[in-house]
């Protein structure tokens, strides 16, 4: 299992595994980099490299999760990490799989109810979803980036935020998606184009890793980070 | 393989060694990760499945509480150890050959699917079949329990058990399975709740 560290250079990062392309483009690095290692990237795109890094390391291989390391990192930086995450689900994969559900649809048109049904299901757990990425960002981290400006300037939280419940509601949507998956590769019976599936398969493969990966800094980098903030801060009465 | 992964985490000061024995493992089909000192555990904070630990017999008695307790909520732990001396068929020997150190290992790999429930997805029992049919109906755990006669506890039971053979945890999923397995009639289902 590989860690990369900040005299790789990104190509060979990317020719290890090719999928972390969609986290460096996150943080804003795109493609046509030459030979500029990690430290180079950074410095260039004004990242936090300890941050790239440890988002990198995480994403690709999921059972390294130096939790320690997480401690100092800036709120504002986890928080733009996730939207850009959400920019992805949104503009591109949660249409993605859906429009490869469709044409899954129209070429095996023989009246395949379940197929329609599995389809439905994945509507309602795109809207879901949508709704969820929707309320992330504009209620739950203006709360958090607003906090974390407080805090900083000494200036005392309301105690309503203090008592902010940040539920997770990922695991429902994380379930939903692992369902799909197995029904259409593992019970569904075998549908006439091999390469429609496939290409579905491996869309909705990509999307559960990106939301498990997604869920696991929310729920043990972000919010642990922000419990920290309110139990160190002044808490006002009103 | 899914339900009860095997991690190979393979503990020693030494990077050489460490590189040669990676290489070595790798080629039996599993990627083992590499823990340098003490420390690196800690990158590691939760691995599910079963665990197999290959470190230097000097370092289990130092170490071993410590590994132990970090992964407690794990199936289950083996440990080889890696001698200097050869000792016997259950060390590692510094100067063993490649294909020895695989089958060695390869034993142990083995030896923790076999007490292992999960090995291999048996079919639903007539009686899961029935708790699945009304849970894709809409059923709540205390419903089925009356209309089977059997203690909510039970019915919870074979909910779970149903869940870990099919892979399949939500309600919508679960009555997609029965729809597809035709085990109930899609004009039987209320598809505006599915999700």
């Amino acid at each position: 299992m590989s860690i990369f560290n900040s005299q790789h250079k990104i190509i060979e990062i990317i020719e290890h595994d090719c999928y972390l392309l969609l986290v460096i483009n996150r943080f804003g690095i795109k493609l046509g980099f030459g030979d500029i290692t990690v430290a180079e990237a950074c410095l260039q795109n004004n990242i936090d490299e300890e941050f790239f890094l440890a988002i990198l390391n995480v994403y690709h291989s999921e059972n390294y999760f130096p939790e320690h390391k997480f401690t100092h990192f800036k709120i504002p930086d986890i928080i733009q990490y996730l939207i850009e995450t959400h920019r992805y689900y949104k503009s591109y994969i949660l249409p993605e799989i859906e429009r490869l559900f469709d044409r899954l649809i129209t070429q095996n048109s023989s009246e395949n109810k379940v197929l329609i049904l599995l389809g439905k299901m994945f509507v309602n757990f795109k809207n879901e979803y949508n709704n969820h990425i929707e309320n992330e960002e504009k209620t739950i981290f203006p709360v958090i980036l607003e906090l974390n400006t407080n805090v900083h300037s000494g200036i005392p939280i309301k105690k309503k935020v203090s008592e902010f419940n940040f539920t997770n509601i990922h695991t429902q949507l994380d379930d939903t998606i692992i369902d799909i998956k197995n029904l259409l590769i593992k019970y569904l019976p075998p549908l006439e184009d091999a390469n429609n599936c496939n290409a579905f398969s491996v869309a909705i493969f990509r999307l559960e890793k990106d939301i498990k990966d997604h869920a696991r800094i929310e729920e043990r980098i972000l919010y642990p980070r922000v419990k920290a903030l309110i139990s160190n801060s002044t808490i006002s009465n009103d | 393989m899914t339900n009860n992964p095997l991690h190979i985490l393979l503990f020693h000061h030494s990077e050489t060694l460490l590189k040669g024995l990676y290489a070595t493992i790798t080629e039996i089909g599993i990627e083992p990760i590499i823990i340098k000192t003490i420390d690196t555990f800690f990158d590691y904070p939760q691995l599910s499945g079963n665990i197999l630990v290959i470190l230097p017999e000097e370092l289990l008695e130092e170490h071993r509480t410590f590994i132990d307790a970090r992964y407690k909520s794990t199936n289950k732990i083996k440990y080889l150890l890696f001698s200097s001396q050869n000792k016997s068929d259950k060390h590692l020997y510094i100067n063993d050959s490649s294909v020895t150190i695989q089958n060695k290992i390869q034993q142990i790999v083995t030896s923790f699917s076999e007490n292992s429930f999960s090995k291999q997805t048996p079919d639903l029992t007539p009686r899961e079949i029935e708790v699945l049919k009304q849970v894709a109906l809409g059923y709540t755990n205390k419903e089925i329990a009356n209309n089977l006669f059997i203690s909510t506890h039970t019915a919870i039971s074979h909910r779970k058990n149903i869940s870990e053979k099919l892979g399949i945890k939500t309600i919508s999923g679960l009555t997609m399975y029965a729809v597809i397995k035709q085990i109930i009639e899609i004009k039987d289902i209320n598809t505006e709740n599915l999700k």
